[in-house]
């Protein structure tokens, strides 16, 4: 039987690919020895599929349709960004497991919104980039919620998607391993005039809520107070919260906290777990 | 005339080039295509992102606007220097 063994909370930060020599130097080996504990996590839990929950940047989707949830079914490719400084792949993605998430949340109330062919931002290709693409033995399934342009999703909603495709990997027939990543956050200013600045006290307190699994802490933050505390890219914890409710009773354990301005972000690492 | 197809505009002169080079040839010819008013056409062609900021469009895309008519990320400071101007 499937099951989800184990997830994970980073940034996607662009900057740690697009201009890694910007951060200190300690900063960076500090992040770069965040992401090899997760590569080495993956093969501890000896995962196979890793679900990748992040939220497009007004890069993919336009005005014109902007995707409240959406699950990717079929073919991806990223970062459709040159500037990011990673090249344009394609990713190898569980398709059947991603279909049967999808027909599960389409049965039990998640309306996905379902891409078939998409070449995706930074906020999934990075993690994939950087945590899994040189793993073979390890296919992913891009996942958006919207959290980075109004109207934004809400943390509640945020959670019982992740609930859904908890549901949706224990009932599926195959015997995958799987790791799901919320990436994004923590505090950061996305082309708002703070650019640069970050809430250390208010990360901080992030990490804590995330650290003794309080889900009510996390879901009562108000779109306005993240905002206000940590900027438009704060509100990116929306795909922490996605990964959350795919863990029960999950508690989490920091792996690394750098809080880094000249990568315009306090980047936050923490693996979570029952 | 609405902050949408303010947004649909700065999005569009956001990523691909070839509309980019389209808006570069003939901006009030290109603009011409939306509901836009005559203030939110200036604070287009002006690149005025404080009051396109001030008028409610996402942040996060006056930045890609800003920066994909500039020319690169490595303009990202000019761009600061105007959202924290007086």
């Amino acid at each position: 039987m499937a099951q989800i063994v184990g997830g994970f909370l980073f940034p996607h930060d662009p900057l740690i690919t697009a201009a890694p020599d910007a951060a200190p130097k300690e900063q960076l080996d500090a992040v770069n020895r965040a992401f090899e504990r997760i590569r080495t996590r993956l093969d501890e839990l000896a995962v196979d599929t890793v679900i990748v929950v992040g939220d497009d940047h007004y890069t993919v989707f336009g005005p014109n349709c902007l995707p409240r949830c959406l699950i990717v079914i079929g073919d991806a490719a990223g970062p459709i960004e040159p500037w990011v400084g990673l090249p344009t792949e394609p990713f190898r993605i569980n398709q059947p497991l991603a279909q049967h998430i999808m027909q599960y949340g389409f049965d039990n109330g998640v309306d996905w919104a379902v891409s078939k062919n998409i070449t995706l931002d930074h906020s999934t290709s990075l993690p994939i980039h950087l945590c899994v693409q040189n793993k073979l033995n390890i296919s992913t399934i891009p996942v958006l919620v919207n959290c980075g342009v109004e109207p934004l999703i809400s943390n509640k909603r945020c959670f019982e998607i992740g609930r859904s495709i908890r549901a949706a990997v224990d009932s599926w027939q195959g015997s995958e391993r799987v790791a799901v990543f919320g990436t994004g956050g923590i505090s950061h200013w996305v082309g708002m005039a703070q650019m640069g600045r970050v809430n250390v006290e208010w990360d901080r307190m992030i990490i804590d809520a995330v650290e003794k699994g309080d889900v009510a802490k996390l879901m009562a933050l108000s779109d306005q107070e993240i905002l206000e505390q940590s900027g438009n890219g704060g509100l990116e914890i929306k795909n922490w919260m996605v990964a959350m409710g795919c863990i029960e009773g999950f508690r989490g354990e920091l792996i690394e906290y750098q809080p880094i301005p000249q990568w315009v972000t306090g980047c936050g690492f923490m693996e979570i777990a029952a | 005339m609405t902050q949408f197809a303010t947004e649909q505009a700065l999005w569009d002169l956001s990523g691909n080039p070839m509309i980019i080079q389209q808006y570069c040839q003939d901006p009030d010819g290109f603009l011409a295509r939306y509901a836009l008013s005559d203030e939110e056409k200036r604070m287009i062609r002006e690149k005025d992102v404080k009051k396109l900021a001030e008028a409610g469009n996402s942040q996060m895309l006056i930045m890609l606007f800003y920066l994909a008519q500039e020319g690169g990320f490595a303009h990202l400071p000019q761009y600061l220097g105007l959202m924290n101007a007086p």
